[in-house]
């Protein structure tokens, strides 16, 4: 079939010292101007078989057969694949707009006169035109996301891959993101992206390709299995918290704001309870990170109060062990050589004797399900594992308070099921009260005693 | 079918051992205003350059990693205006990164011992006092003053360099440990 | 050192100030192309080292503090330039009268710190009044692409890593390692400094590398010998 713009027969990869292969015979055919999903769980393949087709990956044992159609009219500066990548923040490598989307060009040798039109042109298509001299470092996730399609799209690719393109962004992101892809499509881009979570993009989507475990499944030219991605409703429902325990976080009239960014928080005020589960919501901007900064003692308030667990103004050097908190990448908080070591850090900094840090971290690693994993090197293991050791250190302590900042970032949804699953045993097992802090919503509805909405700086209660 | 990495520089270094020896480049820039805005002791700076460098050398064990953060960093100090001594910033950090090198070839495995780490940091960061040297024979001043003048700075410079390298073995080993670096790479020259 | 800067309801704002910075002013010399600098830094450099008598000395000093001031530079910005050296000249000036006498010394070692901050002098200048972007023009020109392409990302990555090294810092903290500054004065936490800050940014600098390499990869860098530049959006 002619109309194909590629074509993968038997493709199988492996990665250099890997036992299990990564791909494993996978065939299929993609038409020009098709709009493609990979989906699948983390792992399952979806990122390698992008790098395949762009031809990036290196150092395995490779049996292919990959053949790209490039359309007529292509010349030398284009290349017929563009590869957007999941993290936005480490593929700009320029330091102004016009130089990161020059980029591309620059390296396919197109003369400045040709660069200088697709810059514009690039830069249109995605809504950032008029920003050419700006400074990269002071866009926001959703502009620093279109600035890298740009990049790729400066390049003249007929073919445009992307994978993971919603991990960084809110809903209002995705939506804009969908209505920009949408907008390829008409003109006659052929696009494949891997989406764990493909419900943002059902609109413009025209097939699915499922791969497990380095497979290919039957295309379909629905969501397979759109009821995995339905949030819990039912089943763990559990009686909201008594109104007579303690008030364990306590903020009043909190303000802050940021030299070059504004006000952050406007006077906001806060009363949690003992072993309350809260969702903290919100788009990116709205300031749920702040408010997490302030309790945690790492921001000093601009005027207001903030009490945690007994401590009024807390600073960050008074809570280790008090208050946990996590955040977005497990990876830059794991340092030791085994998992058990990097449990027992905090338990042996706040002076638990031998027994009792033995104790303590068999069963934070109980709770967390890596038992299995405790003498492995932590930054060996898949990012869903790190994630679970990241979370088995900070809550070994069983701190009063647990603080989690955008949690489910790069975790599929069976792995943000089982992280809530983790955190609802908190206040039952140790009276932990834990705040999530998300603009996602929860997978579970029932999680949440009560979701707390952060707009503009200011704090709404939308219930439950 | 097996598929290689693809060398970018030098016919050595892959673009990914690159933009790393880059990034050490970055975090001696970042050591050097950060100290620099908290605290004004002479030859502090040394303990996070050499401990960049021989890191670098530990993590891409290849002659020339050294040299080629050394190169960067140069470079980048220069744009970013950080090079209180102008063109002299390249034997600043040239002439020590070099010598790193130098001990890398001779005694591939060194990042791998405490003792030798230091050595090798405290005497490259003790030959950096001499990239000021040149200047001052040339300016005339007695061979006498440069060389005490010369030993004061030198001395400095070793004690900080030498306690930041007393760090790498345990770095280094954690890094191939988790699987980051090559761990069997020690071997290469 | 100038002040942090204090707005009221704001953190603590600290000002990057180090010695040699670019300065944004209207001047001769800010006017001059980068390759006239570079030439004018190299003459009074090599005039530096080569005087000998009192008169060469007065007639350097003043033509290089003309060319300084001719910038629209301050005494201030001269002081943080050479303070450095001053340290030095200090030294210089106390061996030079330790081993040949107050007398005898105190003029060769006056002569030769001073010397040896001219030498430096117009190299400030050359960095304090040329922007980066012209630099890194000019680098471009004179340095292989792949090289030049290393420095401006590791110069691209400063303000990556600097977020990356708070966040590290505040994770690790929480988790009950000595990071603070009063803390880190103490060698014996010194540990925690390698293992707990240093260790996980190293793990981060080489994930990164990856990442960066793989996104530049796919924008065919270093697959042609030769790539063009695009100078028309500054």
């Amino acid at each position: 079939m002619d109309s194909d713009i590629l074509k993968i027969d038997r493709l199988s990869y492996s990665y250099p010292g890997a036992s299990i292969p990564a791909l494993m015979d996978v065939s299929c055919s993609i038409g020009a101007g098709e709009c493609i999903c990979l989906t699948g769980d983390s792992g399952c393949g979806k990122t390698t078989l992008l790098s395949a087709i762009k031809g990036l990956l290196r150092g395995g044992s490779y049996l292919k057969t990959i053949k790209i159609a490039v359309p007529p009219g292509v010349n030398n500066w284009s290349t017929p694949v563009g590869l957007v990548f999941q993290n936005s923040e480490s593929q700009i490598l320029c330091t102004t707009v016009s130089e990161e989307v020059a980029f591309g060009p620059e390296n396919l040798c197109a003369p400045p006169e040709e660069i200088a039109l697709r810059v514009q042109k690039s830069l249109r298509a995605v809504g950032l035109d008029g920003c050419e001299t700006r400074h990269v470092e002071r866009f926001s996730a959703g502009q620093k996301q279109r600035l890298t399609i740009a990049s790729v799209m400066s390049m003249n690719p007929s073919l445009l891959l992307l994978d993971e393109p919603t991990s960084q962004l809110d809903s209002q992101g995705k939506q804009d993101l969908c209505e920009l892809l949408a907008g390829f499509k008409s003109h006659g881009y052929t696009i494949i992206m891997a989406e764990h979570d493909p419900r943002p993009f059902t609109s413009i989507i025209d097939r699915y390709l499922p791969i497990a475990d380095g497979r290919i499944g039957c295309s379909t030219s629905s969501l397979p299995e759109s009821g995995r991605y339905e949030p819990r409703n039912a089943g763990k429902m559990r009686p909201v918290v008594v109104d007579d325990l303690p008030v364990i976080i306590d903020v009043q009239q909190l303000c802050l704001s940021y030299p070059e960014t504004g006000t952050a928080l406007n006077k906001v005020s806060l009363k949690v309870r003992q072993g309350e589960r809260i969702h903290l919501s919100g788009s990116n901007g709205a300031g749920k990170s702040s408010l997490l900064r302030c309790l945690a003692g790492l921001e000093t308030p601009g005027s207001g109060m903030v009490k945690l667990a007994g401590i009024t103004n807390p600073r960050s050097e008074h809570l280790p062990g008090k208050v946990g908190v996590l955040f977005q990448n497990p990876s830059r908080q794991l340092f030791a050589e085994s998992v058990h070591d990097e449990v027992a850090f905090t338990l042996r900094r706040m002076g638990f004797s031998r027994q009792k840090t033995e104790r303590v971290v068999a069963e934070a690693l109980s709770l967390c399900g890596i038992s299995q994993l405790a003498e492995r090197a932590p930054l060996t293991l898949s990012f869903g594992e790190q994630h679970r050791v990241a979370l088995a250190a900070i809550v070994a302590p069983q701190p009063e308070v647990l603080l989690l900042d955008e949690p489910f970032a790069g975790l599929d949804f069976p792995q943000r099921l089982a992280l809530l699953d983790i955190l609802a045993e908190m206040p039952g097992r140790y009276g932990t009260t834990v705040v999530i802090a998300s603009h996602d919503e929860l997978p579970d509805h029932t999680w949440a005693d009560r979701i707390l909405k952060l707009n503009g700086g200011q704090l709404d209660e939308t219930g439950r | 079918m097996q598929t290689n990495d693809r060398t970018f520089l030098w016919r050595r270094f892959t673009l990914r051992e690159g933009i790393f020896l880059g990034f050490c480049a970055t975090f001696i820039i970042l050591a050097r205003a950060g100290l620099r805005l908290h605290l004004h002791l002479p030859g502090h700076v040394m303990f996070f350059t050499m401990f960049f460098f021989l890191l670098a050398r530990g993590c891409v064990p290849k002659i020339g990693s050294a040299t080629l953060v050394g190169l960067i960093v140069s470079l980048a100090s220069f744009l970013l205006g950080m090079g209180t001594k102008g063109p002299a910033v390249f034997v600043k950090f040239l002439l020590p990164a070099m010598l790193v090198d130098m001990a890398g070839y001779i005694f591939p495995a060194f990042v791998n011992s405490m003792i030798a780490c230091a050595l090798v940091g405290a005497v490259s960061a003790a030959v950096r006092a001499l990239s000021d040297t040149l200047i001052e024979w040339l300016s005339g001043m007695e061979g006498e003053i440069i060389l005490q003048k010369t030993i004061v700075t030198a001395g400095l410079f070793a004690c900080y360099a030498g306690l930041s390298a007393l760090a790498v073995p345990s770095i280094v080993r954690r890094l191939a440990r988790n699987g980051l670096i090559d761990s069997g790479a020690d071997e290469k020259r | 050192m100038k002040p942090a800067v204090k707005i009221p309801g704001h953190k603590l704002l600290r000002t990057s100030d180090y010695a040699c910075q670019y300065m944004t002013h209207d001047s001769p010399v800010h006017h001059l192309g980068a390759g006239w600098k570079i030439g004018i830094c190299t003459l009074l450099s090599a005039l530096a080292v080569g005087v000998r008598t009192p008169w060469e000395l007065f007639a350097l000093v003043a033509v290089t503090l003309i060319y300084y001031f001719a910038a629209r530079l301050t005494p201030f910005d001269l002081w943080r330039d050479t303070r450095f050296f001053v340290f030095q000249a200090v030294i210089v000036i106390c061996l030079y009268c330790i081993h040949s006498g107050l007398a005898k010394g105190i003029w060769p070692g006056i002569r030769t710190s001073v010397q040896v901050i001219l030498f430096y002098i117009p190299g400030a200048v050359l960095l304090r009044t040329t922007r980066t972007g012209d630099m890194m023009r000019g680098l471009r020109r004179v340095v292989p692409y792949r090289v030049s392409f290393l420095v401006f990302v590791s110069i691209r990555f400063v303000p990556f890593f600097l977020r990356e090294l708070d966040e590290i810092m505040t994770a690790q903290q929480l988790r009950g390692a000595r990071l603070l500054p009063r803390q880190l004065l103490d060698p014996r936490n010194w540990g925690d400094l390698f293992h707990c800050l240093l260790l996980p940014l190293m793990v981060r600098a080489v994930k990164t590398a990856e990442e960066v390499s793989l996104s530049a990869e796919a924008r065919e860098f270093g697959t042609r010998e030769q790539r063009t530049y695009f100078e028309g959006v500054t």
